[in-house]
């Protein structure tokens, strides 16, 4: 992974930015996010014991006298969300100039960071075909860190199967959240019936689509044996304009065919080309896309 | 369906190269990539939509295997098999002046010519063609051939000649080969057509109006102040034509007249101011027609020497009234006294005795020769019977005209027969009149006194004596030196000539003698002034002939058309050049496949 552009510049305008108000879900614990339900902002909903990065400064220190215990209050217009980021980590996201599992990790360290900054919990999920590693619920800005290393350390590895991977990942529970998946959606066994899961368990969900430039604009030509990097029969032909031509014609359906889907499902879907800097990801495609907004 | 070339399928050799590049190609370059999860789609898509995408993939591969086979095809030259095989092909081809005419183009020789060349073309493998040149004498330029290479090559250098042709010494020759070829076509390609017995393939080439004007001859009367040479020009075209004549005397143009000739007739045209001591004359045409060559005549005007002649003897009117006769003599009478030593004299004649060393430089006639002479040896005396003549003689022209059973001799010397002689006449025992050669020398001999004989008094004498004389001073060239393209010329040399060159017109220099006795010249195709060089050790004699075309027979371009009817004689026998082929069908197949080709290359299938 190469060095994280994340300069003190760009976290300050994280900083500015929160989680768009379309990704409010219904219920939860704490957080900086409104509810759908109407009342005060300062109405007081429950307590919680208090677990390390929490903000202190919402310890009920009447509780603590009285109980030795910390407590955290809980305001029913600021609920905790817990957001989990599933990471494609297949062989297949190893590749691309620029590369694409690069600008998927980045992309994940970003939600990961907005989603702490926004006092959520959040869990890091990697997949191939089945989950293969997981960071799991961790909130307050401290754990962004070890977020970061976390995903900095993930290999690429594997085929993928992302409905299998998904649909055995256990810790998602019926509370609701959000789960924005980063994937290359070259997934085996496709990835409809795990998206259909996500939203069975009241997960708000988004779909980062990411292809590299080669994927979307072949590059070569004349005959060539395409090995497949994860280990698919490789595949013999004779690259001429028409054949491109219809390559291409088949990842604009593909695209149109996923949009379609997410749009009728209620799902955001944001194709990316790896060769988009990231800044152009977060400040314009989620931005425009009204997934991430100004905060408040 | 047959092949005409079927080495034409090695040609197909190329299909496995093709094969092998294409398994060579065939070798893709790898490129490792994310996933073939959205190019195993793409194929799927296209497959799906060209039901035989499969194909496709070598689609290239089968158009140009396609192209391939069917060029082999084309090359292998298929054709329908309508006629027997295994022909042997006779072709006459006519090489005479008048095949040089151009009223067909690009000449009526070239014509033919391709028309040979297109049977050829149409021979199967196992047949085979006999090429005839037909000209003055008919040569066989390939016998027997398959080989259609050679036959292209030998044909392409055939060329037509100056002469006339002998097609009946061409026929009576392919009658005799007929009887041992089988299946033989026989074809002939003249300007004229022949009536035959046979049923040949007659291919007449030559137009309708042939437009040609030729100078017939060309003679001179010689006269003190000059010559007056005479042309004949004739129009052999279907119009009256006003021809261009000009007169040449030694390469300097005399005159030129322009003369009105009717269709088919002849004017004769006469140049008076030859000036005195030309040697050369040329009559020539200045219009161009169908046929150059009898555009042109020549004369050669020689003022001829007068022999020198010795006549060593006591005295013999009779001999000297024979010798007398002829006038372009010069004799000189003597003794044998004065006689020994005495040199340059064309002719020699010992009357009585022979001196000891026979002069070298002419020729010799001897009458009673005595014993001294190393020539001769002298055995005894005889009484002749009665005379014969050695019917084995190659000198009996001299006895032309001459009744030898007339002759009596009451007396005779018995001479050995020398090795350079042979007996013209004897009496069955012992020669009475030997002659023969020694080198260019021309020898006589008699031995018998004339005046021991009733020769003298009989009518025949002169005519002997003249022609021994005839025979002793021959004229270097017979025929006043006018001969006609194709014929063979006698060259007489000079008695002491030691060699003799013949100079063509275009000036190549072919030696003709020694060995004596000289040759016939036959190489007299080309057309012009040809010079007779004769070496004599101390001085180079020139003498001169002329080769012309031979108008009569080739110059009229029409002549021997209305002789048969055109062709006729070729119906129904089986055409070659008729034959249908099918090469053009694959080759136009071919281009299109390779248009395909290019077409399905350019779509990017």
């Amino acid at each position: 992974m190469p060095q994280t552009p994340f300069d003190s510049e760009f976290l300050k305008k994280l900083d500015r930015l929160a989680l768009s108000s379309r990704m409010v879900v219904k219920g939860g614990t704490g957080g900086n996010r409104k509810s759908r339900h109407k009342g005060s902002s300062v109405e007081f909903s429950d307590f919680r014991e208090y677990v390390h990065g929490d903000d202190f400064r919402r310890i009920d220190w009447n509780a603590y006298g009285r109980f030795e215990r910390l407590f955290i209050k809980l305001f029913m217009e600021e609920q905790e969300t817990l957001v989990t980021i599933f990471l494609d980590c297949s062989k297949s996201m190893d590749f691309g100039q620029p590369h694409k599992g690069n600008l998927a990790k980045q992309l994940a360290a970003v939600f990961a960071y907005l989603a702490l900054a926004n006092f959520d919990r959040v869990s890091l999920v990697s997949l191939n075909q089945r989950v293969q590693s997981q960071l799991p619920g961790f909130s307050g800005k401290q754990g962004f860190w070890k977020a970061l290393k976390f995903i900095e350390d993930l290999p690429y590895q594997g085929k993928t199967s992302l409905n299998r991977a998904i649909q055995s990942y256990p810790a998602l529970g019926f509370g609701g959240g959000i789960s924005i998946i980063l994937t290359d959606l070259f997934s085996a066994d496709g990835y409809r019936e795990a998206l259909k899961y996500l939203q069975y368990h009241k997960q708000e969900v988004t779909l980062i689509h990411i292809l590299s430039p080669e994927e979307l604009d072949p590059p070569w030509s004349g005959s060539i044996r395409l090995l497949d990097s994860e280990g698919e029969k490789p595949c013999e032909l004779t690259l001429t304009p028409q054949v491109i031509k219809r390559y291409k014609q088949v990842v604009e359906r593909f695209i149109r065919e996923n949009r379609e889907f997410c749009h009728n499902r209620g799902i955001h879907y944001v194709p990316v080309s790896s060769d988009v800097s990231l800044d152009k990801v977060v400040f314009e495609n989620l931005f425009q896309m009204g997934l991430i907004s100004n905060r408040g | 369906m047959k092949f005409l070339n079927p080495w034409g399928f090695l040609f197909a050799l190329l299909i496995p190269g093709v094969i092998i590049l294409y398994l060579l190609k065939q070798q893709h370059e790898e490129v490792k990539i994310s996933s073939t999860f959205l190019w195993e789609k793409t194929l799927e898509d296209m497959e799906s939509s060209v039901p035989w995408q499969k194909f496709r993939k070598n689609i290239l591969l089968f158009l140009e295997l396609l192209a391939i086979a069917l060029v082999s095809l084309a090359i292998a030259r298929p054709y329908q098999a309508q006629q027997r095989t295994g022909l042997n092909y006779i072709v006459l081809l006519d090489t005479s002046a008048s095949m040089q005419a151009e009223d067909v183009k690009p000449s009526r020789f070239e014509k033919a010519k391709a028309e040979v060349a297109k049977l050829i073309d149409g021979m199967l493998p196992d047949e085979r063609m006999t090429i005839i040149g037909v000209g003055s004498r008919p040569s066989i330029v390939v016998n027997q051939t398959s080989d259609k290479g050679i036959l292209r090559g030998e044909l392409n250098k055939m060329k037509a000649g100056n002469g006339q042709s002998d097609m009946q010494e061409a026929l009576s020759f392919v009658m005799g080969q007929l009887k041992s070829l089988q299946d033989a076509q026989v074809y002939i390609f003249s300007d004229r057509g022949y009536s035959l017995d046979q049923e040949f393939f007659q291919s007449v080439i030559s137009t309708e109006k042939p437009r040609n004007y030729a100078v017939t001859g060309v003679s001179a009367a010689q006269r003190p102040e000059g010559s007056i040479v005479l042309s004949p020009i004739a129009n052999y075209s279907q119009e009256t034509a006003k021809i261009t004549v000009e007169c040449l005397a030694d390469g300097q143009t005399i005159d030129v007249r322009e003369v009105t000739v009717e269709a088919g007739q002849t004017a004769n045209v006469y140049w008076n101011n030859i000036p005195p001591g030309a040697s050369q004359v040329e009559v020539h045409i200045m219009d161009r027609d169908d046929l150059l060559l009898d555009n042109r005549g020549w004369l050669v005007l020689e003022e001829r020497q007068p022999n020198r002649v010795l006549m060593v003897t006591d005295r013999n009117v009779f001999l000297e009234k024979a010798i007398q006769l002829r006038e372009d003599l010069d004799l000189v009478k003597t003794t044998y006294q004065q006689a020994e030593g005495m040199k340059g004299f064309q002719l020699y004649i010992f009357d009585g005795a022979v001196p000891e060393t026979l002069p070298e430089d002419g020729s010799i006639i001897i009458f009673n020769p005595d014993s001294k002479g190393e020539l001769i040896e002298i055995q005894g005396e005889f009484r002749p019977g009665r005379i014969q003549i050695n019917g084995q003689s190659s000198y009996l022209h001299i006895l032309d005209y001459v009744q030898i059973e007339e002759f009596h001799i009451a007396k005779a010397s018995i001479v050995e027969m020398p090795p350079w002689g042979e007996a013209v006449l004897t009496d069955g025992t012992h020669p009475l009149m030997i002659a023969g050669e020694r080198g260019s020398q021309r020898i006589a001999l008699f031995p018998f006194d004339l005046h021991n004989t009733d020769l003298p008094l009989k009518t025949d004498f002169p005519i002997l004596i003249q022609n021994l004389l005839s025979w002793m001073l021959p004229q270097v060239v017979d025929r006043d030196g006018r001969f006609l393209s194709g014929e063979e010329v006698d060259i007489h040399p000079l008695p002491h000539a030691q060699a003799v060159y013949v100079i063509t017109p275009k000036g190549e220099r072919i030696k003709l003698a020694p060995p004596f006795p000289a040759a016939p010249f036959s190489e007299t195709d080309e057309i012009g002034i040809y010079t007779v060089e004769q070496d004599l050790g101390e001085e180079l004699v020139r003498g001169a002939f002329t080769i012309q075309v031979p108008t009569h027979s080739e110059s009229d371009l029409l002549a021997g058309q209305e002789e048969i009817e055109l062709n006729k004689a070729g119906e129904g026998r089986d055409n070659p050049a008729g034959r249908k082929e099918f090469w053009p069908y694959f080759i136009w197949a071919a281009f299109l496949f390779i248009l395909a080709e290019w077409w399905v290359y350019q779509r990017g299938y």
